[in-house]
């Protein structure tokens, strides 16, 4: 691969492109295990989106 | 089933999950292919020479730019005159990748006008207000950082964000109303590209697999973004109960 005089240019653009894409890549991957973590650890704490559900027959069954 | 049926964000993430790996599986093959072509077999441009290589990056970068700029003004009219729900999260996830895909045009533009031009920046029309559409990004991304409710958030960032979109024609009119370093549209003209298809062919198919990309990330985002709002609603609703509980703790130690 010979990109003659400009190369270094060439590999610069398509080095920092890559390098951007990676970086945004692992910001939305590190942000989505950081969510994951944070409903596990409330779910963890009895807080999660099922909760109403799942305490409707334990109140039936007091009552 | 309607347009509205998509807007509970439940359903949208099983048909998000459902996409995504299809879309993921089109990116990389595209990119494949188009880095092959542009890279091992489009030929020199008789101008240009290999420094057409940086257009096949630099281009669907600046396409894109402007795209995610028009999904987030579309996204803020969906916030402010129906008020889907997915609106302001669709604005909001895409506002980082578009910095992205403008940083990239910034950075590959400034790599290819050194050689070209002879100068890494000018202050002329394109380049100024694509600078000023990535100022625009960041704005809006600290504004949503900045305010603790995201509905109220999300309202003020589609305001700044229409606002903003003024700039979307400034930058694809510029090379026709001012005299700039940049030669004017040669793809998306009324009477048909003026690019040989050997150099055009690699390039659509990089703007494809660019626009794929950010298809993919866009919905990872969104994916994301609905997780952040639930878990901000359980936290509420987890301090909510903790509060009277503390409440009348300090009372009964009061009395």
């Amino acid at each position: 691969m010979d990109f003659g005089p400009y190369a270094s240019f060439i590999y610069a653009a398509y080095g920092i492109s890559a390098l951007i894409i990676i970086a945004l890549i692992a910001w939305i991957r590190i942000d989505r295990k950081t969510l994951e973590d944070s409903l596990k650890q409330l779910a963890a704490h009895g807080h999660s989106r099922k909760i109403k559900s799942a305490r409707t027959p334990a109140s039936s069954e007091t009552k | 089933m309607a347009l509205l049926d998509y807007a509970n964000p439940t359903r949208f993430l099983r048909l998000s999950q459902r996409i995504l790996p299809w879309l993921t599986g089109a990116c990389v093959i595209a990119f494949a292919v188009g880095l092959y072509m542009s890279l091992f077999v489009a030929p020199e441009d008789y101008q240009q020479g290999q420094t057409v290589k940086i257009m096949y990056i630099h281009v669907p970068a600046a396409w894109l730019c402007m795209m995610t700029y028009s999904i987030m003004a579309l996204s803020s009219l969906g916030t402010l005159v129906w008020k889907h729900p997915l609106a302001d999260v669709s604005a909001k996830a895409a506002a980082p990748i578009g910095a992205a895909f403008t940083l990239i045009a910034l950075i590959t533009g400034s790599l290819w006008g050194r050689p070209m031009w002879g100068t890494y920046w000018e202050w002329d029309a394109r380049m100024t207000s694509v600078l000023v559409l990535l100022l625009m990004y960041l704005g809006l991304i600290a504004l949503w950082r900045t305010m603790e409710d995201p509905i109220k958030a999300g309202k003020a960032a589609a305001i700044l964000t229409l606002v903003g979109a003024l700039n979307l024609p400034i930058i694809k009119f510029s090379v026709d109303w001012w005299y700039t370093l940049h030669q004017p549209a040669s793809v998306m003209r009324m009477d048909g590209p003026t690019i040989h298809p050997a150099l055009l062919t690699p390039l659509l198919i990089m703007a494809l697999a660019s626009t794929l990309l950010f298809f993919v990330l866009h919905l990872q985002a969104m994916q994301n973004e609905i997780m952040r709002r639930r878990v901000r609603a359980l936290r509420l609703r987890a301090a909510s109960s903790t509060r009277p509980a503390r409440m009348t703790a300090t009372s009964t130690a009061a009395e």
